[in-house]
C-alpha cells in the first residue's frame, strides 16, 4: 500500500523548508540551513506548475578521499552536518555502509537468491568500508560514536546498515556537525562499484546517513540486490585525491584543480543533490561540449570516439527536451561516464550530475543501444535524482517513470524504430516493453518494493517495463498533452520532495481525471490487466422478420427468401474484455468490398455487441487497429475474419523465411 | 558409362550447362519453401485471418512482430524445431544435387558436346553423395576449428595490446583477427570446392562402385598436388565471385528497403528481386564450381603418368 503520511501535509512542510533554506544551496555549502517554517504551497497546474529552485538540505557532507588504485583502496576524512528535520527528537543516526554489501556472502546483497538481473556475480575480491571515528562535535564537547553503534542485528551478519545511538537527544530543528574517518577496500566491479584493473568507479563509498522522515523515523534497509538508493538532500564538497595521471570524472562542478607531489586533486561542489559518485582512471578519454547551458563532460575508453559522439548526440535532444517536458535541468554541469568494457557492470548507473552508459565500440548505427542507455541513465536524473522517490520502497516511481520518459523520448527523436532500425525492420522502445510486460504476465504488483519481487526477471519486467507500457497506453488512448500535463506537473510539483505514490495518483487526479487515476491505481497497485478479444461474428443479407404476422386483422406469412430489407448485408460483433482494468477502444469493421468503419467502445462492461450494416458482407474485425492499448496481453486475439471469407494469409512471412532460407542454405551447404 | 566423357578443363564452363545450374537453382528454392513452410504456417495461423494478413508483423515499431515471436506456446518450438531439422536435413541433401552439378559440369556425352540428362546426372549425384557427405564433415570441422582458433588467437591479442591501443583499438584487433579466421575457413572451403569437384570425376570415372575412402583420398591427393600458382589463381577466382555474391546480398537487402514488400505488387516485386540474388548467386556459385572442376582435371592429368 501506499504511504502512510498525509501529502498535503508534509508537502507543505517540505517546501517551507526549502524556501527557507534555499539561500545556503547551489555553491553556499558553507552555511548551515535553517529550521523550516510554514508556507503557502505552491499554485499552477499542468507544465505551468512551480517548482522549488532548491530543496531543504538536511545532511551535508564535506569530505577529502584519497585513492590508492594498486591496492584498490581509499581513506577518506571530512563531516557531515545534519539537521533533525523531523518533528521529534532523535535519540539515534542509521549510517549506510553499502561497499559492506561485498564484504562476504552474509550480506543481503550477495545472500539473497536472485537471479535474472544485473549484478548477479560473486565480486573477485571482495570490499569493504571500514568506520575508523565518528565524533559528534558537540559544542566545545566532543563525543565519540561509533564505539556504540551497532554494526549488525542478532543472527544477521549484514554490515550494510549500522544504528548508531546517540548520547543525548537532538532536539527537532537542532544541527549536529560529525567528523568521519574511514578506509574502503573497493570490490572487482560487481554492481554500481569498483574496480577493474586500473579503472574506478568508486560509487556508495562513504559512511551515508539514511533518509530522515518527518515523524523522526529514519528510512534505513540494507543494500538489497533490487533495491536501489534513498536519501536527504544537501550540500556536497569532496576533495578528490588520485595518482597524477588519472582522470577524474565525479559529481558536481570542478571548483579546483591541481597536481602535487605526484597527485592529481579535485574539489567538487555540488549543493541540492542527495549522492555523490566519483570514476577515476589513467586511460579515460574526455570530451567537452556546452548543451543547452551544461557543461557536459563525456569520458570514453580510448578509441570510443564515434560512440562519445553518439552520447553527445544523445545529450543534444535529450536535455532540452527533457527540460521542456519535465522542467529546467537545474545543475550546471553532467558527466557521462563510459566504462572499459571488461567493467559494463559499472555502467547503466545514475548519480547526481554523473551518470555512467554502455555500448561496444563497433555499436552498429542502426543499433540504438549506445543512445538508449545514455538517454535512459540522463532522465534518472529527473526521476531519482530530482525527485528523489524512496528507491528500494517504490521503485517503479524512478524505474518505471523513466522507462517511459526514455520510450517516449526515443520515440520522438527516432522515430517508431526506436530500439532497432536496420535493413528495414524497426522495433521500437515502447513495443519492447509491452513484449517484456505481457512475457511475464500479471503475476506481481508492480507497486510493491524492490526486494519482494520474486526473481530479478519479475522485478525487470514489473518495475521497468509493465509501468512504461502502462503510461505509453495511456499516452496513446487518452492523448499526448494529457499524460504529458500530469506528468510535468508531477515533475515539477515534487521536484526536490521525495514524492511517494499517493502524490504521482495525486496529480493525475487533478490533471487526468478520476478514470484515468483509477486505472492507474488498479494497474499499479492490483495486478492490473487487460485482454480484448473478438469472441464472434456473424453477417448474412439483410432481411425483414420472417414468419407469421397479423396485419389489419388478415393474417400474413413471410417466407425467410422473401423477406429481402434495404440494406443488403447486415450482422454484429461480439467484442469481450478480459481482466481488471478498461480503455476506451476503436473497433474497425471491415467488409468484402473492402470499405471500413471504426466503432468506439467505452470499455466499460464485459463484452459490446456492435451491430452491423453496410453494402457488402461484414468479413473481419479488428480490436484497437492503432495498437494504443499496449497493455493488452493478447494481441493475436485481437482480430477475426468469418471462416466463408478468404483470408490475408501470410506471404510477406513465406517470402522472407523463403530467401533467408535459400541465403542460409547457399551459406551452409555448398 | 562408356558414352560419357570427362571434358577438357578449359570447356567446363558453366554458361555451357544452363539447365544444370536452373535445376540446383530449383532445387534450393524447393527446399527453402520446405524449411520455410512450418514458419509460415505458425504466422498464417496466428496473423493470417487478421484483414491485413501478416503485414501487421512487419510495421514500424513491430508490436506485432514481437508477440508472434515471443509466444511461448508450444506451436513456436515445434515450428522452429522442424524448421531447424529440416534446414540440417537439407544441407545434408544437398551433397546430392552439388554432385549432380559438379559431373554435368565436367563430363558430357558424344565426346563431351552434348549434357547428359537429368536422370543420368542424379545417378552421378547419389553415386558421389558419400563421399562428398564425408568431405562436408572434414571441411566443417576443418573451418569451424580455424574459427575457434583464431577467435582465441584474437582475445589473446586483443588483451595483450590493450594497453598499448585502448578498448577501442584492441576491439578492433580482435575483430580483425575474427575476421581474417572467417575469410581463411571460407578459402578452406573453396579448396575443399576443388576436392569435391576431384570426388566427383573419380566417381563418375570409375566403372565400378569407388569406395568413399578411396574417392575422398583421391580427392585430397589432387588438391595436395596442385601447384600453388594454380591454387592461388583458384582463391582469387573463387575470392571476386564471392564478393559479387555479397553486393547481390546487400542489393537484395537495398530492394526490400525500397520496396518494402507490404503486399500486392510490391511483394511480387520483391519476391523477384529476392529471388534474381538467389539465381546470381547460384550461377556464381556454379561457375566457381566448374573453375574448381577444371583445376581438379588438371591435378588428375598430371598424376596419370605416375600411375602407369
Amino acid at each position: 500500500m501506499p504511504g502512510p503520511s498525509s501529502p498535503a501535509s508534509r508537502r507543505a512542510r517540505v517546501l517551507a523548508a526549502a524556501l527557507v533554506v534555499s539561500a545556503a544551496a547551489r555553491g553556499d555549502v558553507e552555511k548551515p540551513a535553517a529550521p523550516p517554517v510554514e508556507a503557502p504551497p505552491a499554485t499552477g497546474t499542468g507544465l505551468d506548475t512551480p517548482m522549488l529552485d532548491h530543496p531543504a538540505h538536511v545532511a551535508s557532507y564535506t569530505l577529502r578521499a584519497s585513492l590508492d588504485p594498486q591496492k584498490h583502496t581509499l581513506h577518506g576524512e571530512g563531516t557531515i552536518t545534519f539537521r533533525n528535520a523531523s518533528r521529534r527528537e532523535l535519540s539515534e543516526l542509521w549510517l549506510h555502509l553499502y561497499l559492506n554489501a561485498f564484504k562476504n556472502q552474509s550480506s543481503v546483497f550477495l545472500r539473497t537468491p536472485v537471479g535474472g538481473f544485473r549484478g548477479t556475480t560473486v565480486p573477485a575480491t571482495w570490499g569493504t568500508i571500514d568506520v575508523r571515528k565518528l565524533t559528534w562535535v558537540d559544542g566545545a564537547e566532543r563525543r565519540e560514536l561509533w564505539g556504540g553503534a551497532e554494526l549488525r542485528r542478532p543472527d544477521d551478519e549484514d554490515e550494510t546498515d549500522a544504528r548508531v545511538p546517540l548520547p543525548r537527544p537532538l532536539a527537532a530543528g537542532e544541527t549536529m556537525t560529525l567528523e568521519v574517518t574511514w578506509d574502503d577496500q573497493l570490490p572487482s566491479v560487481v554492481e554500481r562499484t569498483g574496480f577493474d584493473g586500473s579503472f574506478h568507479m568508486v560509487a556508495q563509498w562513504f559512511p551515508k546517513l539514511a533518509k530522515l522522515e518527518p515523524d523522526g523515523s529514519f528510512a534505513h534497509f540494507p543494500f538489497h540486490h533490487l533495491g536501489e538508493f534513498y536519501a536527504d538532500y544537501g550540500a556536497y564538497d569532496v576533495t578528490v585525491d588520485v595518482p597524477e595521471a588519472f582522470t577524474i570524472g565525479a559529481t558536481g562542478k570542478t571548483t579546483e584543480a591541481r597536481v602535487e607531489n605526484g597527485r592529481r586533486i579535485e574539489r567538487h561542489v555540488q549543493a541540492d543533490i542527495h549522492d555523490f559518485a566519483w570514476s577515476a582512471w589513467d586511460r579515460f578519454r574526455a570530451r567537452e561540449e556546452t548543451i543547452d547551458g551544461v557543461a557536459v563532460k563525456i569520458l570514453t575508453p580510448p578509441s570510443y570516439d564515434a560512440l562519445a559522439e553518439r552520447e553527445l548526440a544523445t545529450l543534444r535532444f535529450a536535455l532540452p527536451h527533457y527540460g521542456k517536458r519535465y522542467g529546467r535541468y537545474p545543475y550546471d554541469v553532467l558527466t557521462v561516464v563510459h566504462p572499459p568494457p571488461t567493467a559494463q557492470e559499472a555502467g547503466g548507473m545514475e548519480y547526481p550530475t554523473l551518470i555512467t552508459t554502455g555500448g561496444a565500440a563497433y555499436t552498429p548505427e542502426g543499433v540504438l543501444t549506445p543512445e538508449l542507455v545514455t538517454i535512459h541513465e540522463f532522465g534518472h536524473q529527473y526521476f531519482y535524482g530530482l525527485l528523489a522517490s524512496h528507491e528500494t520502497k517504490w521503485p517503479f516511481l524512478d524505474e518505471g517513470l523513466n522507462s517511459y520518459a526514455e520510450t517516449e523520448a526515443m520515440r520522438t527523436w527516432r522515430g517508431p524504430g526506436s530500439i532497432v532500425d536496420l535493413l528495414g525492420l524497426q522495433v521500437g522502445g515502447a513495443e519492447g516493453h509491452a513484449f517484456q510486460a505481457a512475457a511475464h504476465d500479471h503475476d506481481e504488483r508492480i507497486a510493491q518494493p524492490a526486494y519482494a519481487f520474486a526473481t530479478g526477471s519479475a522485478y525487470g519486467a514489473q518495475v521497468y517495463s509493465r509501468t512504461a507500457t502502462l503510461f505509453e497506453t495511456l499516452r496513446r488512448v487518452y492523448g499526448d498533452d494529457l499524460v504529458q500535463r500530469a506528468i510535468g506537473a508531477y515533475t515539477r510539483k515534487f521536484r526536490f520532495r521525495h514524492p511517494t505514490p499517493e502524490d504521482l495518483l495525486a496529480t493525475f487526479a487533478a490533471e487526468a481525471g478520476d478514470r484515468v487515476t483509477s486505472t492507474m491505481r488498479t494497474a499499479l497497485f492490483d495486478k492490473g490487466w487487460v485482454d480484448y478479444v473478438v469472441l464472434q461474428m456473424s453477417s448474412h443479407p439483410a432481411h425483414k422478420p420472417a414468419g407469421i404476422f397479423d396485419v389489419a386483422g388478415k393474417r400474413e406469412t413471410v417466407p425467410v427468401d422473401k423477406a429481402t430489407g434495404g440494406a443488403k448485408y447486415e450482422g454484429w460483433v461480439l467484442v469481450g474484455r478480459r481482466g481488471t482494468l478498461s480503455f476506451p477502444v476503436e473497433i474497425e469493421l471491415v467488409a468484402e468490398d473492402g470499405s471500413k468503419k471504426r466503432v468506439p467502445w467505452d470499455g466499460h462492461g464485459d463484452s459490446i455487441r456492435i451491430p452491423y450494416s453496410g453494402a457488402s458482407r461484414l468479413v473481419s474485425v479488428v480490436v484497437d487497429p492503432d495498437d494504443k492499448v499496449l497493455l493488452d496481453e493478447a494481441v493475436a486475439n485481437n482480430h477475426a475474419t468469418a471462416a466463408s471469407a478468404p483470408a490475408a494469409g501470410a506471404p510477406r512471412t513465406l517470402e522472407r523465411a523463403t530467401y533467408w532460407a535459400e541465403l542460409l542454405l547457399q551459406a551452409a551447404s555448398p | 558409362m562408356k558414352d560419357v566423357t570427362l571434358l577438357e578443363p578449359e570447356a567446363m564452363r558453366a554458361r555451357r550447362r544452363p539447365l544444370a545450374v536452373l535445376t540446383l537453382y530449383v532445387w534450393q528454392l524447393a527446399w527453402a519453401l520446405v524449411v520455410a513452410t512450418p514458419v509460415h504456417a505458425w504466422a498464417r495461423r496466428s496473423w493470417g485471418t487478421h484483414p491485413s494478413g501478416d503485414a501487421v508483423l512487419w510495421s514500424p515499431g513491430a508490436r506485432e512482430l514481437l508477440a508472434w515471436l515471443g509466444d511461448e506456446g508450444p506451436t513456436r518450438i515445434v515450428a522452429l524445431r522442424v524448421t531447424l531439422s529440416l534446414f540440417v536435413l537439407g544441407i545434408a541433401v544437398a551433397q546430392l544435387p552439388l554432385g549432380a552439378l559438379l559431373a554435368s559440369l565436367a563430363f558430357g556425352r558424344d565426346e563431351g558436346r552434348r549434357p547428359f540428362g537429368a536422370g543420368v546426372a542424379t545417378s552421378f549425384g547419389v553415386r558421389a553423395f558419400v563421399p562428398l557427405g564425408s568431405l562436408l564433415v572434414v571441411a566443417s570441422i576443418v573451418q569451424i576449428a580455424t574459427i575457434g582458433v583464431f577467435g582465441l588467437a584474437g582475445s589473446a591479442l586483443a588483451t595483450a595490446l590493450a594497453d598499448r591501443l585502448g578498448d577501442g583499438g584492441a576491439m578492433t584487433v580482435r575483430l580483425g583477427v575474427i575476421g581474417l579466421g572467417v575469410l581463411l575457413a571460407c578459402a578452406v572451403g573453396a579448396l575443399v570446392d576443388i576436392a569435391r569437384a576431384s570426388a566427383v570425376q573419380q566417381v563418375v570415372a570409375a566403372d565400378a562402385e569407388l569406395p568413399t575412402m578411396r574417392a575422398v583420398l583421391a580427392a585430397l591427393r589432387a588438391l595436395v598436388t596442385t601447384p600453388s600458382r594454380e591454387i592461388r589463381a583458384s582463391l582469387f577466382a573463387w575470392a571476386w565471385r564471392g564478393v559479387l555474391g555479397l553486393v547481390l546480398v546487400i542489393l537484395g537487402a537495398k530492394a526490400a528497403d525500397a520496396l518494402g514488400g507490404s503486399g500486392g505488387l510490391s511483394l511480387v516485386a520483391l519476391w523477384l528481386a529476392h529471388q534474381g540474388v538467389v539465381l546470381g548467386r547460384t550461377a556464381l556459385r556454379a561457375s566457381w564450381l566448374a573453375r574448381a572442376s577444371g583445376v581438379a582435371a588438371r591435378a588428375e592429368l598430371r598424376q596419370r603418368p605416375s600411375d602407369l
